[in-house]
């Protein structure tokens, strides 16, 4: 199912939880709400799944109006963060739940739910804890049977909240990949949140990045990574090597002198200077946009991670270069940016 | 061989004992604290309790049922079961709906009812009591229209349901709030996202997860509803066969030293208490089982 949010707007009190957000989810898609807490994103969640109202805007399921419609009535399947799985239910009628409460006329025989229930348990690959209760799992498992209680309705879409949020880093590595897999098996709409980096470029199709209620950039997670569209995007993704410039007609300057950049049509004024660590390239000082005192070498493998004091000013940047550069404490060098992105610096900051 | 196995022992239990010795305190001690607090429990709880029985069957089994059942004392087991029974059922629904609004919702004013909640444990009984003899009485608030109209609340038995309400309204809200606020809401969003009504999601999922709590409050309420004196003394009026609950008519009783009549409708009220100790301890242990 397709999903249109048009200039949905939420307030909490003063603050703006969401501000004019747009965006269209295509069907069978696999969206992440990538940003940092307090950036609206599972607000916007909560708002698609009916667990909340916007004060403005439209969210259309299909082109249809989906606010008219109460969370009961939108067909969505919506896994918890904390999983919020029934207590004193077995993992089975936690799955079969969603079945059981339909309204009579709609409600199937009982051997035809628990051939669904067998089928989604086996789905999550669960069918041998099915007598089980919730408090006897693990949280890997948990959130697998919140996955198949949401499937069992089966939704137009499906929204998670952070699901492996509450999960150590190895299970989540594990579950996010086969969430992957699974998604690519039922092919069903499905959206979810996370303050995870690499989780969001991982799995999803494609990466929504928020920052304080807006939608920064809509992105494959080869496009947020590689040509973010604001400096927040730059800084949120990935590591950043960010110096302070200026911006005069066209030219960027840096500690009064003129650097050899293309001020990407940054306005004159303030800017930053956001470059990958690894696309920094240390070169002979006499022809470099920078030069810097090499303060410390270290890091094991291929890369050897760099620290470098500027000449100019006093940051300091951290940058990747290739085992047996030959680079050494000390030692002045020069350093030139491969590829770079310059954003106008905000006043406050 | 044969000598060393005893040697090893011996040793092992000198260990144990040094260990002992070092994780507790002084055997003198530890005698006399749990003797000071056995000598508690019997003189303020098991004497009392004796004294009760034996003074009630003091004259034998036959003239204590005959105590038991006078026209008066079955007309105050009628009323207290009768006020009981409406008061518990009362306060279960507020409490219920009390606690459920204070903690699946955000609304102005919330911890001014947390506390008001509270305040009938804080205030004395009596002015439980006074309250309505001032609101309802002849001189009262609403006195004269209810006599205008013929409507008897004061003396009757509304007065001494809604005294036993007002006094008893705390035990079931205050053991839910604390266990909905831990639970929180998100139990309730995944039913209703699965397509449960209100009335499932309440009946599945939220009734399910308070039952045990519930019943606690319910259990604590009848115990305080059935014994409650101060406030249903002020408002009762103390009409013998009428509106005089067990405890008012154990008093009268006493002050007309009718000393083995009374204590008879006294050992009823300690029998309660001890059922509904035994009924919460039993609770408290199919809790714990059912948690684990």
């Amino acid at each position: 199912m397709k999903i249109d949010i048009l200039n949905v707007t939420k307030q909490f009190g003063t603050f703006a939880a969401l501000a004019d957000v747009n965006l269209e989810v295509k069907s069978g898609e696999l969206i992440a709400l990538l940003g940092p807490s307090g950036s609206g994103k599972t607000t916007l969640l909560r708002i698609i799944a009916g667990l909340d109202w916007p004060d403005d805007g439209h969210v259309l399921f299909d082109g249809v109006d989906a606010l008219d419609r109460h969370i009961g009535e939108r067909n969505v399947g919506f896994v918890f963060q904390h999983y919020a799985l029934f207590r004193h239910l077995s993992v089975f009628e936690n799955v079969a739940f969603g079945l059981r409460v339909r309204p009579r006329a709609a409600r199937l025989p009982e051997a035809e739910i628990k051939a669904r229930v067998t089928k989604l348990l086996d789905l999550v690959q669960l069918g041998w804890l099915a007598e089980r209760y919730p408090n006897q799992l693990s949280g890997g498992q948990r959130q697998r049977v919140a996955l198949a209680r949401a499937l069992a309705i089966e939704p137009r879409v499906l929204l998670l909240d952070e699901p492996f949020g509450a999960l150590d880093a190895k299970v989540r590595k594990e579950l996010r990949r086969w969430l992957r897999s699974l998604h690519d098996e039922i092919h069903v709409t499905s959206l979810f949140v996370t303050h995870d980096q690499e989780e969001a470029l991982e799995v999803a199709d494609r990466v929504v990045v928020m920052d304080k209620g807006r939608i920064e950039q809509i992105g494959t997670p080869q496009e947020v990574y590689e040509t973010p569209a604001t400096a927040f995007v730059h800084e949120f993704i990935g590591e950043s090597i960010i110096v302070p410039v200026a911006v005069t007609d066209g030219n960027v300057l840096f500690g009064g002198s003129r650097l050899k950049l293309d001020p990407q049509g940054a306005p004159s004024g303030n800017a930053n200077l956001f470059v990958r660590p690894y696309e920094m390239a240390v070169v002979p000082a006499a022809d470099a946009a920078f030069t810097g005192t090499v303060r410390r070498v270290h890091g094991l493998g291929p890369a050897r991670r760099v620290e470098i004091a500027l000449t100019e000013s006093e940051a300091v940047v951290e940058i990747d270069t290739p085992r047996g550069g030959g680079v050494e404490a000390g030692q002045t060098v020069g350093l030139a940016p491969r590829r770079y992105r310059i954003f106008p610096r905000p006043v406050s900051a | 061989m044969a000598g060393a196995a005893p040697t090893l022992a011996a040793r092992k239990a000198a260990v144990i004992a040094a260990r002992q010795a070092v994780r507790s305190e002084p055997k003198v001690v530890r005698f006399v604290i749990i003797g000071i607090a056995l000598l508690f429990l019997a003189v303020f709880l098991v004497l009392p309790l004796i004294t009760v029985f034996s003074q009630a069957l003091v004259r034998g089994i036959g003239p204590y049922f005959d105590a038991l059942t006078t026209a008066d004392t079955l007309a105050a087991i009628e009323l207290t079961l009768t006020v009981a029974v409406i008061s518990v059922v009362l306060n279960t629904l507020f409490g219920l709906v009390a606690a459920w609004a204070i903690t699946k919702f955000e609304f102005p004013g919330k911890s001014l009812l947390i506390t008001l909640i509270d305040l009938p444990f804080s205030v004395s009984p009596v002015i439980c009591g006074l309250v309505f003899v001032l609101l309802f009485g002849s001189q009262g608030f609403l006195g004269p229209w209810l006599q205008a109209h013929d409507i008897k609340i004061l003396f009757a038995l509304p007065a001494i349901v809604l005294a036993t309400v007002l006094v008893t309204f705390p035990f079931v809200a205050r053991e839910l709030i604390p266990l909905m606020q831990e639970q929180g809401t998100q139990e309730e969003e995944a039913a209703i996202s699965l397509g449960a009504s209100g009335l499932q999601t309440f009946f599945r999922v939220t009734l399910p997860n308070i039952k045990w709590a519930l019943l606690y409050g319910v259990l604590l309420c009848n115990a305080r509803a059935m014994g409650e004196f101060g406030a249903v003394s002020v408002v009762s009026g103390h009409i013998r066969g009428e509106t005089n609950t067990m405890p008012l008519h154990i008093e009268i009783l006493y002050n007309e030293y009718q000393f083995m009549a009374s204590f008879a409708v006294a050992s009823l009220l300690a029998l309660l208490a001890l059922v509904t100790l035994i009924a919460k301890v039993t609770l408290e242990h199919l809790v714990q089982e059912t948690s684990r």
